[in-house]
Order: structure tokens, then C-alpha cells, then sequence
């Protein structure tokens, strides 16, 4: 063997080199967890590119000095990447509307938590998210909030702007317009879902997003002062903990599961074949938004029409009377328009369960009636849809034209 | 014994060679490594001057040569775009403050248009420098009227941001640009590169 070392020493040497490389993997960044000092990590909702994160980061920071309560104050913004320009965002805005109440752990939540293990770098968390950006915020505060690894509950918060969720995590504040069609005026309205109540009114102006909902663009805009006294309240909530250790990041990172990796792979695929061929049409989240107040709008147009067609062909109508199921009549406030119809014709079509043996006997009730208000007025007082009725749970819904809804938010004669 | 050597020496060979290949590979990425942590220290070492925001080197107008590229004309070499540069002493002549965090912010995004390559790095750290002089403009409006300090920063950077990307194909580019932007942190350099109590005006 010495002699075999011997004799190949130059070999040896400059194997041993190649199986034992000199270079380490560096480590990247410095882990500590300082408990001194804030942070502010913003969340973008639907349609907003790393450009727009940047920019929004960039107003909101703009309004802060570097220090707070005479701490660093850090503030940073954490990535709800836009897929398939924009209509993956609106299905899953749908989805976590559906889950308002669970935090969806999905692909893109998992990597901003990621995202913030290597940015966060102060006890003091606040998470402020913008639009759909808010169901990851909720979702990233019940993932990580009070967890092992994760943020103790007295230094993290959440402050909603313009939220189409029915809470805010952790009890913290938000500011919605009652002029922001998405969310006052759309969102709002969907049967069955709720939301924050609109505390804020925004004068909009000509130039400004129509619809109201821009963040920097017309909440900061308009709203920079109540914004900037939120985020301090919200600051003012959160105190240092002595969980998290200093030398260790803030936050530990999200080992992605076997789904969440499908799901990577697959959004870079779809994401990948959207932005080079559907390109071309790539729509701004005003446009998509647009797309869908008009269609709602246009629904309730057309049903006026549809009664105006049947009210024509009757001269009296029949009222639903002495059953389970509540009737309500929309009443529009008294317009007299060149088409409107005497009040006196109402159509209620009602829907007549099967009779059966059991109920041969009983009162036959109706499982839902609807009933249109005859009076129309065209152009901006569109016909009120309102149905009630006992789908196997006696739930009501109210469907109101935005042009009737009263300030108070709840539908006119509803 | 002789056999299970001759072995060893083919693997310990088979191993040696794939190493030296793999470093013949990497060389191109070690180098161009080596050229974007360059570009780097030379994005944090771009820093406005005084003698910027004196107007000590004023350019000429470039009239219409200004847009026919991207990166436009920059005569005086300062990193500024001249017609911005022009712009910005035209509109602010009597306030050196209001030029000096306007110039900061026009050189920074001066930057993204001139970099001699684009990959994550010297991107996200052109962003930084970015966000760092958007934060500058704020210097010279005290907080205490919040609803001025908003209004006046927001006339300050649309100023500067509709003279730097005036034309279509300077906004597409910006779009392209910050694609490959990833996660930063704040810049360790000052907010405002010059410092502002020192201006007379």
C-alpha cells in the first residue's frame, strides 16, 4: 500500500482533492429573529404582478418613517404571484370564498410563508393585505399564529384593506369603501356570503380606477391617513415574545407536501403557456372585475325584461298566501317611468313540492317562491330579485340592485 | 490484489476526469458569476453628486434623439437621461432638495434601461436601489400634514415616472425587466444619497 502511494502520489493527491472539495455551501443569509424592531409585510390580491407587489410595497412604505415607537421598522412585501393571467386568480378567489373559514394551505400561501421565513427578521409581524390577498393573510396567520415554529399570537396581526372575507385573523382592523364595486358591490351581494361591514366612504374622481378598489391607486390614495393610523393601531397591538429564539429565523420554512409540488410544477406549465400565447389578451384585473359587475348587472336587467314580458300577458296575477314558505314583495321606491307597469300586476311563480301520500292531507307549501317587482324603471333602477323560500334549511337571500341599496347596505323593502 | 487495483484505479480515474469536466462546465457560470457580483458593487456604488444637483455638467438637449432607443442619451455620462435630467432643473429650478431626491430617483431608474445583462441579482438589486430612492422623495415633505406629504409625493414620483417611461416600448421593457426580480431586503446604503441638510434650498 505505501509503495502504491508512493509511487501514484501526484494521482492520489488530485484525487483526493476531486472527493473532497474545498468549497462549502455557503449558507445564505443570517438567521436571527431580532425583538426589537417591526415589520410590515404587505399581500396583493388578484392580478398583480412582482411590478405591482413592488409598486404597492413601495407607496405603502412610502408613508412610514424607518422607525417606529423609536424601533426599525421594516417594511417588505410577500408575493401572491397572478396564474393564468388572472383567471386562475378568480377561481381561486371563488375556492377561498367557499373556505372563508379554513385557511387553504395551497402552493403559492405555502411558498409566502417561505418567502417570509428568509425576510422576516423581527418578533413583531403585520401582515397588511390588499383584495383576495387577504384569504392569505387569515390563512397565513391560522398556519403559523401560536404554532411551533411559527409566530407567538401577541406578535403577529393582520390589517385588511378592501377584504372579501368575513373576518379578519386575530381580531385585527380593516377599511373597505362603500364605493369599491368589487367588494362593497359585488362581493357583498352574493347570496349567502358576508363581509366586512364598508366603514369608509372614497369620493372617487375622474382619472381614478372605476371600480374603486385599487390599493395605492385609491385606498392609499384617498385613505393614506386612516391606512397609516390602522397599521399603527395594529403595530401598537404586538409585543416581543420570548418563544421565538434570536439566533434562529422567525419563521420556519414550509416543507412544500407532495401535492403542493404537483401543484408548482403545474402552475409554472399553465402559467408558461398563458403568458406566451395568451398574451395578446391579457386582461387587467379592472377588466375582469368589469366583466363580472357587468354580467351581474346585466342579470338583473334581463330579468326585469323577462317580467315585463310576463307581466304583459297577465292581467292578474296570483300572490302566494298562508304558507311556510315567506313571501316578500320588492318594492321599488314609487318611479314613474314610460314603461312601468300598474302596480297591481305581480307575478309569483311558485314551486309546488310533489304531493304525496303524507301530504295529501297537509297544506301543500311551496319550496320557494319568486317574485319580481312590477315596476321597472329603465336604465338605472333595475327590478329587485328576491327570493325566500325553505331550500331544507328556511335560508333567506336577498339579492338587491346596487341602485337600492340604502346606506345602512341592506336592500330597500327587503 | 492486482485486479481490485487496477479497479480502484479506473474508478478513482473515472471520478477524477468527471470532476475535471464538471469544473470545464462551470467555468461559464463561475465567470459570469463573477461579472454580475461586478455589476453589483457597480449598482451600489451609483450614487447621485453634488455637482448633479447643482447642475455643474448640464447636457444639451437631446431633442428628438432622446427616444429613439430605449436607454435614450446620457451626454453628460452621469446616469441620468438627459431629457429627463432636463426636465427635472426646468420644472425645479430654485429648489436643490426637490432636485436632488428628484435625480436620485431618475438614476435609479435610469438603471434598469442600461445594464449590460439581466439575471435575478443585478435585477432585484437595480429594484432595491429603486425602492430606496422612491423612499428619498419623502425626505423633503415632513409627515406631520399627511394628506400634503401624500399629495406632494405623489406629484413628485408621477413626475419622474411619466418622463422616465414616456414611451411604449420603455414601459414593456420595465415589465420584462422586473419579471426576473426575487425577495430583497432593504438597502443597507442611506435613504438619500446626498445629504439634504446641506442644500441651500
Amino acid at each position: 500500500m505505501k509503495l502504491f502511494l508512493a509511487k501514484h502520489k501526484t494521482f492520489v493527491t488530485l484525487l483526493l482533492f476531486a472527493l473532497f472539495p474545498s468549497v462549502l455551501f455557503a449558507q445564505t443569509g443570517s438567521q436571527n429573529c431580532s425583538s426589537s424592531g417591526y415589520t410590515i409585510t404587505t399581500i396583493n390580491g388578484v392580478l398583480t404582478d412582482e411590478d405591482g407587489a413592488i409598486a404597492n410595497r413601495d407607496a405603502l412604505k412610502y408613508y412610514f418613517k424607518n422607525t417606529y415607537n423609536g424601533e426599525p421598522l421594516t417594511i417588505d412585501y410577500l408575493l401572491n404571484p397572478p396564474h393564468a393571467l388572472g383567471l386562475g386568480d378568480i377561481l381561486k378567489s371563488i375556492k377561498q370564498g367557499l373556505f372563508d373559514s379554513e385557511a387553504v394551505v395551497d402552493y403559492d400561501l405555502a411558498n409566502m410563508i417561505n418567502d417570509a421565513s428568509a425576510k422576516v427578521k423581527t418578533q413583531k409581524l403585520l401582515l397588511v393585505a390588499h383584495s383576495q390577498g387577504n384569504f392569505y393573510a387569515n390563512s397565513f396567520y391560522d398556519v403559523v399564529a401560536g404554532q411551533v415554529g411559527g409566530v407567538p399570537k401577541e406578535s403577529i396581526g393582520v390589517f385588511s384593506v378592501a377584504t372579501p372575507s368575513d373576518h379578519v385573523a386575530g381580531g385585527g382592523g380593516w377599511i373597505i369603501s362603500d364605493t369599491d364595486k368589487v367588494i362593497a358591490g359585488l362581493v357583498g351581494h352574493i347570496p349567502f356570503k358576508k363581509i366586512m361591514p364598508p366603514n369608509k366612504h372614497i369620493g372617487l374622481q375622474s382619472g381614478d380606477d372605476s371600480l374603486g378598489h385599487d390599493f395605492s391607486g385609491v385606498y392609499l390614495k384617498y385613505l393614506g391617513t386612516e391606512i397609516v393610523s390602522g397599521i399603527q393601531s395594529s403595530l401598537e397591538k404586538l409585543t416581543t415574545n420570548t418563544i421565538q429564539p434570536v439566533d434562529s429565523s422567525c419563521i420556519s420554512v414550509q416543507k412544500l407536501s407532495f401535492m403542493n409540488k404537483i401543484a408548482g410544477v403545474t402552475l409554472a406549465v399553465v402559467d408558461t403557456v398563458f403568458n406566451t400565447t395568451a398574451g395578446a389578451f391579457a386582461a387587467s384585473y379592472n377588466t375582469y372585475a368589469k366583466i363580472f359587475v357587468w354580467t351581474y348587472d346585466t342579470g338583473i336587467a334581463v330579468s326585469s325584461a323577462v317580467y315585463n314580458a310576463i307581466a304583459s300577458a297577465f292581467s292578474n296575477g296570483f300572490i302566494a298566501s298562508n304558507n311556510n314558505a315567506s313571501v316578500i314583495l320588492a318594492t321599488l321606491p314609487a318611479q314613474t317611468q314610460e314603461n312601468s307597469t300598474p302596480v297591481n300586476n305581480q307575478v309569483v311563480a311558485i314551486l309546488q313540492p310533489p304531493v304525496t301520500e303524507q301530504s295529501a292531507t297537509a297544506p301543500q307549501k311551496p319550496q320557494a317562491v319568486f317574485v319580481f317587482e312590477p315596476k321597472v324603471q329603465v336604465g338605472t333602477n333595475a327590478p329587485k330579485l328576491v327570493f325566500v323560500g325553505s331550500f331544507g334549511g328556511g335560508a333567506q337571500a336577498f339579492a338587491c340592485a346596487p341602485s337600492t341599496r340604502h346606506s345602512n347596505n341592506r336592500c330597500g323593502g327587503g | 490484489m492486482k485486479n481490485l487495483i487496477k479497479i480502484l484505479k479506473w474508478m478513482a480515474t473515472t471520478i477524477l476526469a468527471a470532476f475535471i469536466l464538471l469544473m470545464i462546465l462551470r467555468l461559464p457560470f463561475y465567470l459570469q458569476n463573477k461579472k454580475t457580483d461586478e455589476q453589483v458593487a457597480k449598482i451600489h456604488a451609483t450614487k447621485l453628486t453634488i455637482d448633479d444637483v447643482m447642475g455643474v455638467n448640464l447636457p444639451p438637449d437631446p431633442g428628438a434623439e432622446a427616444d429613439k432607443t430605449i436607454a435614450g442619451i446620457d451626454a453628460n455620462k452621469n446616469g441620468i437621461r438627459d431629457d429627463v435630467e432636463l426636465a427635472i432643473f426646468k420644472e425645479y429650478p430654485n429648489s436643490a432638495k426637490t432636485r436632488a431626491v428628484l435625480l436620485q430617483y431618475a438614476l435609479a431608474l435610469q438603471m434598469e434601461l442600461t445594464q449590460p445583462f439581466e439575471n435575478e441579482k443585478n435585477v432585484t438589486e437595480v429594484v432595491r436601489e429603486q425602492s430606496r430612492a422612491h423612499y428619498c422623495v419623502g425626505e423633503i415633505t415632513s409627515r406631520d400634514d399627511m394628506k400634503k406629504f401624500i399629495e406632494v409625493g405623489d406629484k413628485l414620483h408621477g413626475f419622474v415616472e411619466d418622463k422616465q417611461r414616456n414611451t411604449q416600448a420603455r414601459v414593456d421593457f420595465r415589465k420584462d425587466f422586473v419579471k426576473k426580480v426575487r425577495s430583497y431586503s432593504e438597502s443597507e446604503n442611506d435613504v438619500c444619497d446626498i445629504k439634504l441638510s446641506m442644500l441651500p434650498n
